[in-house]
């Protein structure tokens, strides 16, 4: 015989706190399928739902957020003060090689000028930029999305780029009113136009579910490209601004190249939304 | 009669659930991507085990769609998923008691690494992702290394005999 304490909704309980279980338990399984059939068919109620429920939970995340970022920033101290003298030594090695490239920039900017003059060109686009905050990540390997604190209020659109310090992020998929939600390169349904930097053949770069994003549809000779090639956005399809850094070529394997963003895609913290000027 | 006592003991699962899941969410630097259980799917395997009246089918459908919401997995996929693993424990329960927690890790890593094939299917066939094989073993592999964890926190807590959910 079942102990009493297994009797909660299928059994001995009484039948009608059994009916009533069952009726409750195919109310939300019906529910579930619902939604989710609604979500098979694109369905703009869910969408809407989707983006009313992120800004619903927003708020709280922000909360739990907090806490969070406070113990990482005093770990962080903690960690660059037992590091400090290297640092220091590494700050200056850098800052000697960059005091370099600060002269060859200047110099290749003033000969960009002159031949931008030359050849009487505009930029075709201007860009403005919205800064948010990470207020959620997906933990899980089935989708790599964050959450960020920007919204339609603050002028964000749907698929706009999102870049970090470091480059290319992701686009923004769903857009509320104060919440929206990126979609990482690393996400197996991202697809972003690239192109080889010094090889100059396009790509498209697709996400793998992996920190490694795959580069598809290449152009020409891919055996060309080199370990180790930048590879940078192109303007193709016209939803992504031209030359946003995306990372460099790691790997080949049997199916292609794989490409290793500069650093992992879900550590950003504070993220840029690239907006067109009209 | 529901005491207030007694209301306060039957939402702190809920709470500590959501907490949990909240916690799950949050972007930590370090990226803690794939590590993190799946609350839901973990609290209906431990607490329906140990005391069903803790963790009902509703409860486990509140927090699979919070964990909808903030994964970004398709809308009622994780609830839907969460719901089915309340009855499939619950029709289990019985016969669980008196197993060694070894065989009841051991069903249970069966159980999540089944649960996240369902979950795999349902993401395939509601979106255009394609989730690989590979991550599905991983995450169930991971969240059956965090059960025990959940299992014993659950018997100290929620168990008839422990004094806290009745």
């Amino acid at each position: 015989m079942r102990p009493e304490r297994y009797a909660y909704s299928y059994s001995a309980g009484g039948a009608n706190r059994s009916l009533k279980s069952r009726a409750a338990v195919a109310a939300l399984v019906l529910l579930a399928v619902v939604l989710l059939v609604l979500a098979r068919a694109k369905s703009p109620f869910v969408e809407r739902l989707r983006t009313t429920l992120d800004g619903v939970v927003a708020p709280t995340m922000k909360v739990v957020n907090a806490p969070v970022r406070g113990a990482e920033k005093i770990v962080a101290d903690k960690t660059s003060l037992l590091t400090t003298h290297q640092d220091n030594q590494r700050l200056r090695e850098e800052n000697e090689s960059l005091r370099h490239w600060q002269a060859v920039a200047q110099a290749l900017k003033a000969e960009n000028d002159n031949l931008r003059k030359l050849a009487d060109y505009r930029p075709s686009e201007n860009v403005t930029y919205v800064t948010a905050q990470v207020i959620a990540q997906s933990p899980d390997a089935y989708a790599g999305t964050l959450m960020i604190d920007g919204g339609l209020a603050q002028g964000l659109a749907s698929l706009s780029p999102v870049i970090d310090s470091y480059g290319l992020v992701g686009r923004l998929v769903d857009v509320g009113e104060h919440t929206a939600r990126v979609l990482l390169l690393s996400d197996s349904r991202s697809r972003v136009p690239v192109i080889a930097v010094n090889t100059r053949q396009h790509a498209i770069l697709a996400g793998t579910g992996d920190e490694l994003l795959r580069m598809t549809f290449i152009g020409g000779d891919s055996s060309a490209i080199q370990l180790g090639e930048p590879i940078m956005t192109t303007s193709e399809g016209g939803l992504i601004p031209e030359s946003v850094m995306v990372g460099t070529v790691f790997r080949r394997d049997a199916t292609g190249l794989l490409v290793k963003p500069i650093r992992p895609l879900a550590r950003a913290e504070y993220v840029r939304v690239m907006i067109a000027a009209p | 009669m529901t005491t207030p006592a007694h209301y306060i003991s039957s939402v702190m699962p809920i709470m500590i659930a959501v907490l949990l899941v909240l916690l799950c969410a949050v972007s930590v630097a370090g990226g803690a991507l794939s590590y993190t259980p799946n609350i839901a799917w973990l609290m209906a395997l431990v607490l329906v085990a140990v005391n069903p009246r803790a963790w009902s089918p509703l409860a486990a459908f509140c927090v699979g769609l919070l964990q909808d919401i903030l994964f970004a997995t398709p809308l009622g996929a994780q609830a839907l998923l969460a719901v089915l693993l309340v009855v499939a424990t619950q029709q289990q329960a019985a016969r669980q008691e008196n197993q060694p927690f070894r065989v009841r890790w051991l069903e249970a890593t069966l159980v999540l690494v089944v649960w996240h094939a369902l979950l795999w299917l349902v993401i395939s066939a509601v979106t255009d992702a394609e989730p690989r094989v590979q991550h599905l073993l991983m995450a169930g592999a991971m969240n059956a290394l965090w059960y025990p964890l959940f299992y014993f926190m659950a018997a100290r807590t929620a168990s008839p005999h422990s004094g806290a959910v009745r």
